[in-house]
């Protein structure tokens, strides 16, 4: 064999060996579930007792289910109006903390906790800021008389208020990511780029911004799956209401398999989604592929 | 010698105690502290001291949580024995066979004549599929500071929907357009809504289904009952269509920004414990009557799985725990009501007149019907009376709607 | 210059304000006695100020067990997720091999499925693990891993989420790093070792802690995996301040606040590895 073709089979055995635990772990763990859950798609059942197989029938119901489409159209609005704004602000907080101050560690640590305060006590003051009659907000549109906003029981107001509460939670988390993927950027580009006469907003979007393509990949990507089966914010901040407004797809399996009993169907629906998820983060992948080729 | 001998007697009988020893598993809903205490440090030893052949394997689970856990667990197989739940759970569970009728261990539990008539909240189909353990009630709240600034006699709450309707009407105020106090805070959405809305349905002379299931609340006396509910709201003005919101304990009525409302026991000992100077200014009726009054009440109770495997064990502990001093303990350490008739004299109830208040009005108490599917008939009413109420329906069309689709379940 | 750090440090503080408030007021309301708690209009600084809800909170039954639960869950799934997604997200970025890319868009897929679903069967194999927890080799009899640790890390360890983030980070560095230590005749493994190892720093601090977070704050298959008191963890122990209408909040504030705490400390000690200067000024 060559020196190359040796080489080559290094590095594919190399390779074998680092993914090998990681694929087969998630093949058991992850693949399996998924694939008992293709098959419960396809039968009437309870949870309990046994599961009847129906074929497609799940799925013909899903094309009918107005409720299912509607909650589609939600659940996108909210992920189309949560990602753009959590990447910019998360970007923004990012290059904010970027330096080796002291007391930097304290800021970035700050704007963590949205991320870990647990949704009962993060929810409750969300709801309280938003009252109508005792929230700080309203209060605040009081002092220019603006009349009070129920932001979170006026259907148009309802979604865009979940939004506005995802992003201040979600910020930090992403804000970590870039700030990863900013420190793999080499000092050496900024300073050649400084001596060049470069301001520091064209270094930013000549450097910084395509650099850090793979990074914002994975934001965009793992944000998309994330908000498109979202349900938690919905289900404690307004029960998917009012008149539907704020339920999303991820709501209405939730309560398929455990309000309503209906395994099969949740199951179903699951997988329509799944499915959506899978083309639009397959596109997504694609273009970015070949913009980095 | 002989001291072997009966130190291996000892033994062998101590082996053969443990390996006969029955394990039943019981799964409370909820986990105050003084639930746990009262369980784990009182009855649960007093029982394994009467039954020394029984293990009473006790575990908690929070009320959100309940069903995850439950669906879980059964389709593991390894459900619990008993679990306790609410009322409206009963008719899914017994459709698909995880419960078991507890007609026949009726007659094990102490003094069943006892319950009277909260024992027939478990029926369905015919058999009794639970045993009460503690209730909870609603009642008409309201500010009696509120009552004597608008000129309202606080001793003589309304009694007639005209007669909500005309004060809730003269205790709302707006401040340039703003709504600062509704003179009446109803429920416009969720469950809430389903409960309070059927008060005025029964109290009307409806029902929400007939004996065969079918849904009969968009009868004559529905529609009247839709319209008048509607009719607070978007023409009388004493609430807002968005309703009002409680933060964390902090009710509407206790921050001031509601005069009157429907009001259940838990939330009016958390004012108590929350907004005590409040508290004291808060005073209890029954629910106003069109012809007669009607109050939600709910009972949580015990349900036995299909899946014991052993029964007379199971039937012990669940005599026990629903015993006269099980169901005292338990609904002491909950604050709630009790579903025996001997349970009035706990002296948690005896000192407190709220309580006893909400005792009373059991008399007018309603509960969720036991219907097949009643959890999603539920929230298919609840979604048609809240288009009703944001005036994106008419009475008439909501109900018609919730019923055509919830005879479309099958 | 200095109005510059000026700028920059106003604007630190109002983005300080909007992320932390909610997180201060917790923590002012945990201190606040129960009738002071829902005050209206509310204070901003206490009136009184008392403990009584962090004793409830730190004495409540099973308290410290829940906490050593979660420690134990989370530090597990920490380490695991550090040696072996680092290991296999450098390999998705940097070699070549067949299957490549088929094999990481479908380990990608599986978290596409939301997680509701694929509960109960999860839960199921779990139970069903053979040769464990009485069950015979075909995992029939017994419990399997339920109750375990090993059961309760299952979802939080070499995650694809994981891989995902250590290979975009890996992607970042030209090829030519990689083919220059090749000519110098290193070892793959010393390649991993020598150069990528210390360079992916910055990502795996942030894998550590998302790790961290990610496991402290499951709720839902704790929940399901454990029906044993003994094995919750924190945040099944919180709901026990919930009531079926009500919570007792004053308890409740006082352990979320506690419950923060540990992730707070993670976070502090990995993020000085994002701004460690050397790293990044050592690509010749």
């Amino acid at each position: 064999m060559s020196s190359a073709g040796k080489l080559k089979r290094r590095i594919t055995v190399t390779a074998l060996i680092f993914i090998a635990p990681v694929v087969v772990y998630n093949l058991i763990f992850k693949i399996v579930p998924i694939f008992v859950s293709l098959f419960l798609s396809l039968t009437k059942f309870s949870g309990f007792g046994e599961a009847r197989f129906i074929g497609l029938e799940n799925y013909l119901r899903i094309f009918g289910d107005s409720e299912f489409w509607r909650a589609i159209l939600v659940t996108f609005q909210f992920s189309i109006e949560v990602l753009p704004l959590n990447m910019l602000i998360s970007l923004l907080l990012a290059l904010l903390v970027n330096s080796a101050l002291k007391g930097m560690g304290v800021f970035r640590a700050i704007y963590y906790l949205p991320v870990i305060t647990p949704m009962v006590a993060a929810s409750m003051i969300w709801i309280w800021l938003y009252d109508p009659q005792i929230g700080i907000l309203n209060f605040l549109l009081s002092l220019f008389n603006i009349p009070p906003v129920n932001f979170l029981r006026n259907p148009s107001t309802a979604l865009h208020s979940i939004v506005a509460m995802r992003i201040w939670r979600g910020a930090g988390w992403n804000m970590l990511i870039y700030l990863a993927g900013l420190q793999g950027i080499s000092r050496n580009l900024y300073e050649a780029a400084a001596i060049d006469g470069a301001s520091s907003v064209r270094r930013f979007f000549r450097i910084t911004l395509p650099l850090l393509r793979p990074v914002h990949v994975y934001v965009l990507i793992v944000g998309m799956i994330s908000t498109l089966q979202s349900f938690t914010e919905m289900y404690v901040m307004t029960g998917g209401g009012p008149l539907q407004s704020t339920t999303t797809v991820g709501l209405l399996i939730y309560r398929a398999a455990f309000d309503y009993m209906d395994m099969g169907y949740a199951s179903s629906m699951s997988f329509v989604l799944g499915i959506i998820i899978m083309i639009l983060s397959v596109v997504s992948f694609r273009s970015r592929q070949q913009k980095e080729a | 010698m002989k001291k072997w001998l009966l130190i291996m007697i000892i033994c062998l009988a101590l082996g053969f105690t443990a390996l006969g020893k029955t394990k039943v598993t019981v799964w409370f809903a909820g986990t105050p502290e003084a639930l746990m205490e009262a369980v784990d440090d009182r009855l649960v030893p007093a029982f394994e001291k009467a039954n020394p052949d029984i293990e009473l394997a006790v575990e908690y689970i929070p009320w959100g949580e309940l069903s995850t856990k439950l669906t879980t667990a059964f389709a593991g197989g390894i459900g619990p024995d008993i679990f306790m739940h609410g009322q409206a759970a009963i008719a899914g569970f017994a459709e698909t066979g995880v419960i078991m009728s507890i007609d026949s261990l009726i007659d094990k539990l102490e003094d069943p004549g006892d319950f009277g008539g909260t024992l027939g909240v478990g029926l369905y189909r015919g058999k009794n599929f639970m045993v009460p353990v503690f209730g909870s009630g609603r009642l008409l709240a309201y500010r009696e500071d509120f009552f004597i600034e608008s000129g309202l006699d606080p001793d003589e709450p309304p009694v007639t929907w005209e007669q909500l309707r005309a004060y809730a009407e003269a205790l709302t105020i707006y401040e340039s357009g703003r709504l600062v106090r509704a003179g009446l805070d109803i429920p416009v959405s969720a469950i809430d809504l389903q409960q309070v809305w059927t008060g005025f349905l029964i109290a009307n002379n409806g029902t929400l289904f007939d004996n065969d299931f079918n849904p009969i609340f968009n009868s004559e006396a529905g529609i009247e009952a839709l319209e008048y509910y509607v009719g607070l709201i978007r023409e009388a003005k004493v609430a807002s269509e968005y309703g009002l919101t409680p933060i964390g304990n902090l009710s509407p009525i206790a921050a001031g920004t509601a005069a009157i409302c429907f009001m259940n026991n838990e939330s009016l000992a958390a004012i108590k414990e929350y907004s005590p100077d409040v508290y004291s200014k808060i005073r209890l009726s029954f629910p106003p009557a069109r012809y007669e009054r009607a109050g939600f009440y709910s009972f949580a109770g015990f349900m036995v799985s299909n899946s014991t495997k052993n029964l007379e064990a199971t039937a012990k502990a669940l005599a026990f725990l629903t015993s006269k001093e099980g169901l005292i303990e338990i609904n002491t350490a909950l604050g709630s009501l009790p579903p025996r008739q001997s349970g009035v004299e706990a002296e948690y109830i005896a000192n407190d007149p709220n309580l006893m208040k909400f005792v009373e009005g059991s008399k007018y108490a309603y509960g969720n019907p036991n219907v097949p599917f009643w959890v999603q008939a539920r929230d298919i009413i609840s979604k048609y009376l809240e288009r009703a109420i944001m005036g994106v329906m008419t009475p008439k069309d909501a109900l018609d709607g919730a019923a055509d689709e919830i005879s479309k379940l099958k | 210059m200095k109005k510059n750090k000026l700028r920059t440090l106003l604007l630190l503080s109002l983005a300080a304000v909007i992320f932390g408030s909610p997180f201060f007021w917790m923590v002012i309301s945990s201190l606040k006695p129960n009738a002071e708690l829902f005050a209206w209009p509310p204070t901003f600084i206490p009136k009184a100020v008392t403990l009584e809800h962090y004793q409830s909170a730190l004495t409540a039954r099973g308290f410290s067990n829940y906490f050593l639960n979660s420690a134990i869950v989370s530090l597990i799934s920490m380490a695991f997720n550090l040696v072996f997604c680092s290991l296999a997200g450098y390999a998705f970025a940097r070699l070549d091999f067949p299957l490549k890319n088929i094999l990481f868009i479908t380990l990608l897929s599986t978290m596409m499925i939301p997680v509701q679903v694929t509960l109960v069967p999860t839960f199921l194999m779990v139970k069903s693990f053979p040769l464990v927890g009485g069950n015979d080799i075909l995992g029939r009899g017994g419990t399997g891993l339920l109750n375990t640790y090993a059961g309760l890390v299952i979802p939080h360890i070499m995650t694809v989420f994981g891989v995902f983030i250590m290979r975009q980070f890996y992607m970042q560095f030209p090829k030519e790093l990689s083919e220059a230590a090749r000519i110098d005749g290193a070892s793959e493994l010393g390649i991993f070792r020598k150069i990528f190892l210390p360079l992916g720093r910055p990502a795996m601090s942030a894998l550590a802690i998302f790790t961290f977070t990610q496991a402290w704050d499951d709720f839902l298959w704790p929940l399901v995996v454990t029906s044993d008191r003994s094995m919750r963890t924190l945040q099944l122990g919180l709901e026990v301040f919930k009531n079926r209408y009500t919570a007792d909040w004053g308890p409740l504030m006082a352990a979320t606040t506690v419950s923060v705490l540990p992730v707070i400390i993670v976070f502090l000690v990995f993020q000085r590895y994002f701004t460690d200067t050397a790293l990044s000024s050592g690509i010749k």
